[in-house]
């Protein structure tokens, strides 16, 4: 005797809850299930029933929910307490007490006022609410994360699958068992992966009604957007117009790279911090630029970005996968199968090495105005160093090919360029404040990945001890390299 | 960050500045419209999506929040990012914001045992609109460092907030 459906909004004007939406999604995790009833309304709320016929998971799930008198006692000196649960089907102007709109978050379950719980202060009630957006934000839709696609946020989430997430917050609710929340989506918090479980027993559900394969969303991911889509504003912008899409092969990969290697420690993070700054003061200008000037579009793809994809892919596979030359140079002739496109890029890149260096003067206008805006990548340290160096080695590499080096030559050409370029990497200041553990940390991670070599090692701890010597790292650094 | 590059010598973050531009109904409620202008050297990039509404029913102001400061942590089914947008260095654009006709959340009161009380606002009783607009000289991008799990992101992102009143048509009117 526990779920009910608020039919009317004392204090709002009629239509304010969408209750037959309500009906129709609990029949629908029901799955149809012809035991499910409402009973004549008392007040502006109708009773939920429920006798069972259907063995699936969403229906037990609901048929516990309804037919359980959940008297937890959340340890605030209450003792037990009935909770009822009562679904408010609201529309896309409703918003929580904070202010938040119901479009950024498609839906929620507040526990009892009185509980404790998060979010019990936005209830000013001691039932459990749950509230959820049937509008689908004003028709645009919810997606959220894909499992199996690293958080490519495409999947849709239907009105019955937003209801059943929130009834599983409601059973932790009404059962004083809810899980540690995080305001971080990605990865999820426990309360969030629990519930995106349940809600993936729903989208099964769904699946099987229609005789298709379940796409099932990512349980530690809870992020998501609208489905109209938008900017996102984000990653490579430049690799984003040139390759067309924010979803393209080649922007997944750099942001692979991105978020897979180099943020994912404090030295990286913060040299990523510097990189983004000096990238993103010329980058947007690019994006306008190419958007004006569509024809820069292959000498940018061609000459800049899929080289930087190809060379970031060897310098991934030589840090994390310790390839050797022979892995290198096979590779680097497997993303080469075609000679005629690799004379074609060689000539884009030689053409985006005179926008780089400045050589103006005999650049057509286009390109004299592509390389007024990138000038300033010459002066970072940061650009330099990941970007500018390594597409000069693709380029060398892609000449060594092309005059019929083998891939052995290839890869030992590879495999030298990243080991004199990888120690000449920006030393940021973030060493210096780091604790002897850190250091120790960093550099660890370092000399297993791209600073391999005996010799790439010592020039970079040379170049660290010289840039810190009175910092407190120096008799470390000094330490490790003696 | 360091508060230099947050803010000038007045305490005054530079940077993007916003002003009104108008406000009109819509079919399916208001459109606010706010200039936005970037004197900075690089772009700048904002929240373009509507992520929060307070409405004041005492003072007759509106809060319009395009930030994500000062929500509460709650269950919800979906963590929805909002969209975003730049403007160009030493550039100007024109923000458009959607609001709905009335928004409704439940009474600030005590719901009776057995309901549950809402309130319900017209936009049009506005006399003022506050938009707070969280922006920032770089994209918007998650940290994937082990210490910054369970941070919100975005409003971790945000580096600072521009604030902007706008007054709607026939506010003067009204209050006369």
């Amino acid at each position: 005797m526990t779920v009910f459906i608020q039919n009317d909004a004392t204090g709002a004007g009629t239509g304010t809850l969408d209750a037959n939406q309500g009906a129709v999604d609990l029949a629908i995790v029901a799955n149809g299930d012809t035991g499910l009833g409402l009973a004549a309304a008392v007040g502006n709320r109708q009773q939920v029933t429920y006798a069972r016929t259907d063995p699936g998971t969403p229906p037990t799930r609901l048929d516990t929910l309804v037919n359980t008198n959940f008297n937890p006692d959340y340890g605030l000196g209450a003792g037990p307490q009935a909770v009822p649960i009562v679904i408010l089907p609201v529309l896309a102007n409703f918003v929580r007490s904070d202010g938040a709109l119901v479009t950024t978050f498609g839906g929620t379950a507040l526990p009892p006022s009185n509980s404790g719980l998060a979010g019990a202060g936005l209830n000013t009630t001691t039932d459990c609410l749950v509230i959820y957006d049937t509008s689908q934000s004003n028709g645009s839709g919810y997606c959220t994360a894909r499992a199996g696609t690293g958080g490519t946020l495409d999947l849709q989430t239907p009105n019955p699958v937003i209801l059943y997430h929130e009834l599983s917050h409601a059973l932790r609710t009404a059962t004083n068992a809810m899980l540690p929340l995080t305001a971080g989506c990605n990865p999820s918090s426990p309360e969030e992966a629990a519930a995106i479980t349940d809600e993936n027993d729903m989208r099964t559900q769904l699946a099987a009604a229609t005789g298709t394969t379940a796409v099932l969303r990512d349980t530690g991911n809870h992020c998501g957007g609208t489905c109209s889509g938008g900017s996102s504003g984000n990653c490579c912008i430049v690799a984003s117009v040139a390759s067309g899409s924010p979803l393209s092969e080649e922007v997944v990969s750099l942001r692979r790279v991105r978020d897979g290697l180099i943020r994912k420690s404090e030295v990286g993070f913060a040299f990523f911090d510097v990189l983004h700054r000096d990238y993103y003061a010329f980058s947007p200008q690019v994006c306008t630029l190419l958007a004006r000037r569509q024809e820069l579009r292959p000498l940018v793809l061609e000459g800049f970005v899929r080289p930087l994809v190809v060379i970031l892919s060897a310098i991934e596979e030589f840090a994390l996968r310790i390839a050797d030359a022979a892995v290198l140079g096979r590779r680097f002739v497997a993303d080469h199968p075609d000679r005629e496109v690799a004379v074609t890029r060689l000539g884009m890149l030689r053409r985006a090495r005179d926008v780089l260096g400045g050589a103006v003067a005999g650049l057509p206008e286009d390109q004299r105005e592509l390389a007024g805006l990138v000038a300033p990548a010459l002066r970072s340290e940061h650009l330099l160093w990941a970007i500018v160096e390594p597409v000069r080695l693709y380029g060398s590499a892609l000449e060594l090919h092309l005059d019929g080096g083998d891939p052995q030559e290839v890869g030992e050409h590879l495999r030298a360029g990243i080991e004199a370029w990888a120690p000449r990497m920006p030393v940021d200041a973030v060493w210096a404040s780091l604790t002897a553990a850190e250091v120790r940390s960093e550099l660890g991670l370092l000399e297993h990945t791209l600073l391999r070599s005996r010799q790439a090692s010592a020039n970079f701890r040379g170049r660290l001890t010289r840039k810190y010597r009175v910092t407190a790292i120096d008799g470390l650094v000094d330490e490790r390299t003696t | 960050m360091s508060s230099a590059r947050r803010r000038g010598q007045d305490g005054e973050p530079h940077g993007l500045q916003a002003a009104p531009e108008g406000m009109k109904g819509t079919k399916d409620g208001f459109e606010v419209a706010v200039r936005l202008s970037n004197p900075l050297d690089r772009a700048v990039h904002y929240i373009a999506d509507v992520r929060g509404l307070i409405f004041d029913p005492a003072t007759k102001r509106l809060r319009v929040l395009m930030s994500d400061q000062g929500f509460e942590l709650v269950p919800g089914a979906v963590a929805v990012e909002p969209r975003f947008a730049s403007v160009d260095p030493q550039s100007e654009a024109v923000a458009t914001i959607g609001l709905p006709k009335t928004i409704v959340k439940l009474a600030e009161t005590p719901s009776p045992p057995g309901d549950v009380l809402f309130e319900e606002h017209d936009i049009a009783d506005a006399e003022a609109v506050d938009v707070e607009i969280g922006w920032a000289d770089t994209p918007y991008y998650v940290d994937p460092r082990e210490k910054s799990r369970g941070a919100a992101p975005v409003s971790a992102w945000e580096q600072h907030t521009v604030h902007v009143t706008v007054t709607p048509p026939g506010a003067t009117k009204k209050r006369s």
